[in-house]
């Protein structure tokens, strides 16, 4: 096997076996007591006690909702973690101006690489933009992968 | 993106769209439920099958929308992840990158 080979296996499962039981399980309770307040409260006549049952649905829907909350926000932890396990701790900051000049390069500072402002190398990191001579001037060259040619990113 | 994810995008934004459907037709129906009836009594029943229950839904239609979205961009992250071990032995990555694909993906270059 070439030493410069990579195991690329299929994309792990983005939530565990656990997360989606925990989602079932709540959504599954949530919706069990928002069905048993509904037959319950329809067999009384006294809007005083049903009110105890409108209440009972409420705790239910706010179950079910807890759950996929919790759902949402496991899976948007785990996207961070591997956005940051592959492209870096920096933040997002194309520039100080917000954003990617149009005639211009980025490239991650200390890196021997420029590349084009959509160049996936470089997505979701903190970007130096600059002008392709002063990437040169610094000695970065041209990420052959988006090949950053000014035909492309127009001057 | 293999065929299983796109499926799986498909399926998930589809459910999505008829929970949301869903959700507001069962709020519709609740709402002329409550309108129909003269007793509070005779009313609050449609307000937990109709307004919760549509409440409900409606979430649920939210959540099936939201992690189609998480598993566009986990989908997305495997490529970049694919990507960058592919390049890995040109020595377009940089070293802190290709630690971290060896720690998720194993040995990726010298």
């Amino acid at each position: 096997m070439n030493s410069a080979a990579v195991i690329v296996e299929a994309d792990p499962p983005l939530w565990s076996q656990p997360d989606t039981a925990r989602l079932r399980t709540l959504v599954g309770a949530g919706a069990v007591v928002l069905g048993a307040s509904w037959f319950l409260a329809s067999g009384l006549a006294e809007v005083r006690q049903q009110l105890v049952f409108v209440s009972l649905s409420l705790f239910g829907a706010f179950l079910g909702l807890a759950g996929v909350a919790g759902w949402l926000i496991g899976g948007r932890r785990t996207v961070r973690a591997r956005t940051r396990l592959l492209l870096g701790d920096a933040p997002a900051a194309a520039s100080a101006s917000g954003g990617p000049v149009a005639d211009g390069f980025v490239a991650v500072p200390d890196a021997r690489w420029f590349h084009r402002a959509d160049c996936l190398l470089v997505k979701g990191r903190d970007l130096v933009v600059s002008a392709r001579a002063a990437h040169e001037a610094v000695g970065r060259r041209a990420c052959p992968a988006c090949a950053p040619t000014p035909t492309v990113v127009p001057a | 993106m293999g065929l299983r994810n796109w499926m799986r995008l498909i399926g998930d934004r589809a459910a999505a769209v008829a929970l949301f459907a869903l959700g507001g037709a069962t709020l519709l129906l609740g709402w002329l439920g409550v309108s129909q009836e003269v007793l509070p009594a005779r009313q609050v029943p449609y307000l937990i099958s109709g307004g919760v229950t549509g409440l409900f839904l409606l979430g649920l239609g939210g959540l099936f929308w939201l992690s189609a979205d998480l598993r566009d961009e986990w989908t997305r992250l495997g490529s970049i992840e694919a990507t960058l071990g592919q390049l890995a032995g040109s020595g377009l990555v940089d070293e802190p990158v290709r630690r971290n694909l060896a720690a998720v993906s194993g040995p990726v270059g010298p």
